[in-house]
C-alpha cells in the first residue's frame, strides 16, 4: 500500500536525529519496564494480603471441609510456612511467584500453575475472537459513520451503540442465547469442544459467547475509529486525493484509514481489562472451561490459594500486556513524540 | 462496560447526541431518563409503603405465572414470587451501590484528585501509582477476589465497589485539576496574593467539579452493571435478598417457558443505565465541560 505522509510530527528537533530517537526510546522502554516491576511487586503484596484477610486460622480455610485434620493443618502450615512472620511469608510467596509457582490447590489437589495453563487457551481464544469480531464491526461502521457525519446513518449508529454501551454483557450473553438458541435453534447455548479435537464445532461453540463481548465493545471501538477518522477527513492530503480523482472507497480505505487507527489501537489495549473482566462471566454463562470458571469454581468452593494464584496472574498478565500494547504503539505510529516526556 | 476508569467511552461526550441536545436544549430524552429516574428512586425508597406483595412470600401454587395475572401484575418467578415486588425491591441494591460508588469514590477521588494536581511533586507521583496499581487488576476480578475473602454483605459491597471507584475520580479530579491551574485566572489570583485554600475553593474546586459531577452520572450505571454482574454470579448480597442481577440468574433457568423472567429486570436495569449515561450527557452539555486529557 502506497503510504501517503501523515501529519507533520507535532515535535520536530533539529537534535531528533535517528540515534537522539534511539535512545530516546530505549530510555521509555527502561522506564516502563521499571514501572512495570515495581507495578507487579505492589500487586504481589496486595495479593498475597489477600489471604490475610481470611478469620481465624488461613489453614482451616485453605482446607476442604471434610479434610480438616490437625496433621493435616500441620501440613500445610509447614507447607505454607504459615507459622512464619508476615515478610518472611510474603518473600517465601514471591520466591515461589518469580519460579512460576502460583500455590497449591488442596481442593484440586492440583498446583494452581498447571490449572491456569489449562485454562488459559480458552480464554485466549474467547478474547481474540470477541476482538476479532469487534474489530469485523466497528471499522465498517465507522468508517460509514464519519463518512456521513451528521447524517441519518451516522445517527442511527451513534444511537444504537449508545444503547449497546449501557447494556450488561451477561444480559447481552442471554438475549443472545435466546434468540439464536432457543427460537432459532442455530447455534448452542452451551459447552465447550476442544480445539484440537474438532476444530469447527470449537468455533460454532464460541460464535455466542464472543459475540456477547464483541457487541458491546464495538459500540467502543466504533466511536473512536468515527471520532479520529472525520478529524483525518478533514485533511490536506484527503482532498488532495479527491482531487486527483480517486474513488471514495479508495480514499476511505487506502488513504484514510491507517492515520484513523491509532487511538483505535491505543483503546483496543485499553479495553483488554474489559475484555477479561467480561470473559469471567462469559465463560460461566456458556460453561467454557476458561481462566475465568477456573476462578469463579475457586470462589464457590472456597479454593483460597486457587483465587489468590488467578488473581495475580491475571493482574500480571494484564499489565505486560499493556506494556506491550504501549509500546507497540510507539513503534507503530511515526507521529510519536518519543522525546516528549511520557 | 466494567472498567472503572473514565475510559474514552465514558468521557467523550457523544458528539451527535450533544448536538441533538443543544439544540433542543435538553431535550426530550433528557427529561424521559430523569423521569425514569424518579420513578426507581422513588419507587426504592417507598417500596415499604407501596401496595405491592412480599417480595419474599413464596407461593406453592402460583409458580410461573405469566405477565397480566390477576394479582401479580408482572407474573411470579419460580418460587411464585411477585416480579413486580421483586423488581421495586431489588432496585435498593442497585440504589445503594451506585450511591455509594458516588460518595466513596467522589468523597475521596474528588479532594486526593485536587491535591495531587496542585501540590504535585511527590505526593502526586505516589497518587498516580497507586491509582495505576488499583487500574492493573481488571475490574470484576480484584471485585470477586476482595468479596471472597472480605465477605458478601451489602455493607462490604458498597464499600468495596466505592473502593473501585476511587481511582477514576482521582484521575479525573488531577487532570482537571491540572488543566485549570495553568488557566490566566488562576495564575493571576495567585499573582494577586490569594490565600491557597481561597484559590483551590474559589478558583479550581468550581472548574474540577462540574466535569467531575458529569462523570458521576456515568459511573453510577458503571456500578449498577458490576453490581450485577456480581448478583448474576451469586456473589453480591445473599439469597433472600432480591436484586436485578440475582433475578436475571434464576430466571435464565426459565429461558425456554418463560424470558419475561430474565427479561424485566434486564430490562429495568438497561433503562436505568441508559437514564443515567443520558443525564449525564445532559448534565455535561448543561455546565458545558470541555474534558480534560489526563
Amino acid at each position: 500500500m502506497s503510504q501517503v505522509l501523515p501529519r507533520i510530527p507535532l515535535i520536530t528537533r533539529p537534535s531528533a536525529t535517528r540515534r537522539g530517537r534511539g535512545n530516546a526510546f530505549l530510555q521509555f522502554l527502561a522506564g516502563r519496564l521499571i514501572r512495570l516491576i515495581l507495578t507487579v511487586l505492589t500487586v504481589s503484596v496486595a495479593t498475597f494480603f489477600l489471604i490475610t484477610l481470611l478469620p481465624g486460622d488461613p489453614a482451616y480455610s485453605i482446607l476442604p471441609a471434610n479434610e480438616v485434620t490437625p496433621q493435616a493443618v500441620a501440613r500445610v502450615n509447614r507447607e505454607l510456612g504459615l507459622n512464619q512472620p508476615l515478610p518472611e511469608r510474603y518473600w517465601h510467596w514471591l520466591w515461589q511467584l518469580a519460579h512460576g509457582n502460583l500455590g497449591y490447590s488442596y481442593v484440586l489437589n492440583s498446583s494452581v500453575s498447571s490449572q491456569v495453563m489449562q485454562h488459559l487457551p480458552v480464554t485466549v481464544e474467547l478474547i481474540a475472537l470477541a476482538l476479532l469480531w469487534s474489530l469485523i464491526l466497528a471499522i465498517p461502521l465507522g468508517i460509514i459513520a464519519a463518512y456521513l457525519a451528521g447524517r441519518p446513518a451516522d445517527k442511527g449508529i451513534s444511537l444504537v451503540n449508545f444503547g449497546l454501551v449501557a447494556v450488561p454483557g451477561f444480559v447481552m450473553a442471554l438475549v443472545l442465547i435466546l434468540i439464536f438458541s432457543v427460537h432459532l435453534r442455530l447455534l448452542p447455548a452451551s459447552g465447550w469442544v476442544a480445539l484440537n479435537q474438532d476444530p469447527v464445532q470449537n468455533l460454532i461453540h464460541m460464535i455466542l459467547p464472543s459475540l456477547s463481548l464483541a457487541l458491546t465493545q464495538q459500540a467502543a471501538f466504533s466511536r473512536v475509529l468515527r471520532s479520529e477518522m472525520i478529524t483525518t477527513l478533514q485533511e490536506e492530503y484527503i482532498g488532495m486525493a479527491r482531487a486527483k480523482g480517486l474513488s471514495t472507497v479508495r480514499i476511505l480505505l487506502a488513504h484514510a484509514l491507517r492515520p484513523s487507527s491509532f487511538s483505535l489501537a491505543t483503546v483496543v489495549g485499553l479495553q483488554i481489562g474489559v475484555l477479561i473482566s467480561g470473559a469471567v462471566i462469559i465463560e460461566q454463562i456458556f460453561s467454557l472451561p476458561g481462566i475465568g470458571s477456573l476462578l469463579l469454581n475457586a470462589i464457590y468452593s472456597n479454593d483460597y490459594p486457587t483465587v489468590q494464584g488467578v488473581t495475580v496472574f491475571i493482574a500480571v498478565a494484564f499489565v505486560v500486556i499493556n506494556l506491550l500494547v504501549d509500546v507497540l504503539y510507539r513503534v507503530l505510529d511515526p507521529r510519536v513524540r518519543l522525546d516528549a516526556r511520557d | 462496560m466494567l472498567a472503572t476508569e473514565p475510559s474514552v467511552i465514558a468521557a467523550e461526550p457523544d458528539a451527535v447526541l450533544s448536538a441533538t441536545l443543544s439544540r433542543r436544549r435538553l431535550g426530550i430524552t433528557f427529561w424521559v431518563a430523569v423521569a425514569w429516574l424518579s420513578i426507581v428512586v422513588l419507587g426504592a425508597i417507598f417500596a415499604n409503603v407501596l401496595p405491592l406483595r412480599s417480595p419474599s412470600a413464596v407461593a406453592p401454587f402460583e409458580q410461573l405465572k405469566g405477565i397480566g395475572t390477576p394479582g401479580h401484575l408482572l407474573g411470579t418467578d419460580d418460587l411464585g414470587r411477585d416480579v413486580l415486588a421483586r423488581m421495586v425491591f431489588g432496585s435498593r441494591v442497585s440504589l445503594i451501590v451506585a450511591l455509594s460508588s458516588v460518595v466513596v469514590g467522589a468523597g475521596v477521588g474528588l479532594p486526593v484528585g485536587m491535591a495531587a494536581g496542585y501540590l504535585r511533586g511527590r505526593f502526586d507521583a505516589v497518587v498516580v501509582f497507586v491509582v495505576d496499581v488499583i487500574l492493573s487488576f481488571p475490574a470484576l476480578v480484584l471485585l470477586l477476589a476482595l468479596v471472597t475473602f472480605l465477605g458478601q454483605s451489602l455493607a462490604i459491597i458498597s464499600l468495596t465497589l466505592g473502593f473501585l471507584a476511587i481511582p477514576a475520580y482521582i484521575r479525573l479530579a488531577r487532570a482537571n485539576t491540572l488543566a485549570t491551574a495553568s488557566r490566566t485566572f488562576v495564575q493571576a489570583a495567585r499573582a494577586v496574593g490569594e490565600s491557597t485554600s481561597r484559590i483551590i475553593f474559589h478558583e479550581l474546586l468550581p472548574n474540577v467539579a462540574a466535569p467531575v459531577m458529569a462523570y458521576s452520572f456515568v459511573s453510577m450505571g458503571l456500578f449498577i452493571v458490576i453490581e450485577g454482574s456480581l448478583s448474576f454470579l451469586g456473589l453480591s448480597v445473599e439469597a433472600p435478598v432480591p436484586s436485578w442481577g440475582g433475578m436475571i440468574a434464576s430466571g435464565s433457568n426459565y429461558l425456554l417457558q418463560d424470558p419475561q423472567l430474565v427479561l424485566l429486570p434486564a430490562i429495568a436495569m438497561l433503562l436505568t443505565v441508559l437514564s443515567l449515561n443520558l443525564v449525564g450527557d445532559g448534565v455535561r452539555h448543561l455546565l458545558d465541560v470541555r474534558e480534560a486529557r489526563a
